[in-house]
């Protein structure tokens, strides 16, 4: 868990109210992710994400993380923290697939996040939702990926669905904007990849101001879900 | 790739229309009978970063007391965001110029103004359809002004700034665009609800006007307010040295490394002056003598 409570991510907000954005990763920790070491490899990943947010002044202090793991429970990794105290949570492979509870939270600290960032009067850009599968959701989880759906269609948070070998991507895919792709991560994945893309789209994003945001395309195979 | 400023000048004709349109890293002016103007666009540093060129574009018109001026920011998440500007600034600088020409007052332009960006809007779909992408690669803000005399209408989708000033440089008008809840996002030409996120501000008693994408906004404002040390040099420079010297130092001005490092988007200032009105001659400050280069 962070140290920080929600008292003082307001504070650490309204003291350095400079533009911020918003991300909440969103990682399966169910009994699959054991096989072939992926967990090791995504422990691993998230380490080298650490250091890359730690390495970029702009993610220092614009990030603002949280996440989730989601296994037969959901757990909340990571509350709300800014990058330049952000600590890569240490993932443990068992359960089920309790996908849509965890997109469920996800949204949940999305709402909580602009609330107080739309409070505190700071600048923010549209929250991001990374979610990171290599199943498919055990839970009653369709009334969920609808809801989330809807939430991206109202420009509340954009989900961005990632798939290892395995994922079930029509799913995944259910979760977010249907014009959105899904990146499959073939066997061998490689989440250090993943996530240098994600550290620098979010360093591209914490920078750019009105409607010039380019992002390059994640390092997976895009499946255009339909 | 930058187009080359056109002039439709007809200077043998005082109420022929005057223009010039450009899209890219260019400058122009304009010398009309009763309006004069000048413009430059620069490319941004992370432009050129990108390997892109500038995608700002601009146009201006003029026939008789009419003046019709248009910036436009191609978005740079758009892979045509540069055609979508340079294509809206001239179409909607021509077409409402040629719906006002006959008129005497500023009464209805906001419906001539909507038909002109509903054509234009079209223009870029049909472009869209000939060349099998979607509309939205077109993604453009505009920032405009219909000027009468001294009367003017700025009118605004997505961000950039427009300023109506006084001859005694006082703030006559300012245009902010409608905010969005987010930093980086921004309302354009292109939505299927652009006429929703249209904003309009009237002024009278307008000596002078600015309009400029949102890579020069910072400069302009400060808390949303106009920046006197900012504008107040420009404007006196500007007056002083007319429309065509005024092009080249506005490029220069937008040049400077010291802007360049600050922001690293596309910049584009447009500066337009009605000629009707008796302008005193200005005090020229050293701001205003370093602009001179």
């Amino acid at each position: 868990m962070s140290e920080h409570s929600a008292e003082d991510i307001d504070v650490v907000i309204s003291e350095n109210p400079v533009q911020r954005t918003p991300c909440v990763l969103v990682l399966d920790t169910s009994g699959s992710m054991g096989g072939d070491n992926r967990i090791d490899q995504l422990n691993q990943a998230l380490q080298l994400f650490e250091r890359t947010i730690k390495g970029n002044e702009t993610l220092r202090q614009q990030l603002m993380l949280s996440v989730i793991g989601f296994g037969s429970q959901v757990d909340i990794l990571c509350d709300w923290t800014q990058g330049d105290e952000f600590s890569a949570p240490q993932l443990v492979a068992a359960g089920q697939t309790s996908m849509g509870a965890a997109m469920r939270a996800a949204h949940a600290a999305v709402e909580e996040i602009r609330a107080k960032l739309k409070a505190s009067g700071v600048p923010y850009t549209r929250p991001w939702i990374f979610l990171m599968s290599d199943g498919g959701p055990t839970d009653d989880w369709q009334s969920s990926a609808e809801e989330s759906r809807r939430r991206c269609e109202a420009k509340r948070a954009v989900v961005w669905p990632f798939g290892v070998t395995g994922a079930n991507a029509e799913a995944l895919h259910a979760f977010a904007r249907p014009d959105m792709n899904v990146y499959m991560l073939d066997e061998g994945a490689d989440f250090g990849a993943i996530f240098e893309w994600l550290g620098s789209s979010l360093g591209a994003l914490a920078s750019s101001t009105g409607g010039n945001l380019q992002l390059p395309p994640p390092p997976a195979v895009t499946v255009s879900v339909t | 790739m930058p187009s080359e400023p056109t002039s439709g000048a007809a200077p043998d004709e005082g109420s022929a229309p005057h223009s010039l349109a450009f899209g890219g890293e260019n400058s122009a002016s304009l010398d009309a009978p009763s309006w004069r103007v000048a413009v430059a666009s620069v490319t941004g540093p992370s432009h050129v970063r990108r390997g892109v060129g500038c995608e700002d574009a601009a146009a201006a018109a003029s026939q008789g007391d009419w003046l019709v001026a248009v910036v436009c920011d191609g978005a740079g998440s758009s892979p045509r965001g540069s055609t979508g500007a340079a294509v809206a600034a001239r179409s909607i600088a021509e077409d409402v110029l040629a719906s006002v020409a006959d008129s005497a007052t500023l009464v209805g332009v906001r419906e001539h103004l909507q038909s002109a960006l509903a054509k234009a809007r079209q223009k870029l779909a049909e472009i869209a359809i000939a060349e099998e992408r979607s509309l939205s690669a077109f993604s453009t803000t505009v920032v405009g002004a219909i000027g009468c005399r001294d009367r003017v209408l700025f009118f605004q989708i997505g961000d950039g700034t427009a300023i109506g000033f006084g001859s005694a440089d006082e703030i006559r008008a300012v245009s902010l665009g409608r905010p969005k809840e987010y930093a980086n996002e921004t309302y354009f030409l292109t939505d299927e609800t652009w006429n929703e996120s249209l904003l309009f501000e009237e002024a009278d008693g307008v000596d002078s006007i600015f309009l400029v994408t949102d890579g020069v906004s910072p400069f302009l404002l400060e808390a949303d307010v106009p920046k006197a040390s900012f504008y107040q040099p420009v404007l006196e420079f500007l007056r002083r040295q007319g429309a065509g010297k005024g092009a080249s130092a506005v490029q220069r001005l937008l040049s400077r490394d010291v802007v360049r490092k600050v922001v690293a988007d596309d910049k584009t200032l447009l500066w337009a002056q009605w000629l009707g009105t008796k302008v005193e001659e200005p005090v020229v400050s050293r701001e205003s003598a370093e602009l001179a280069g």
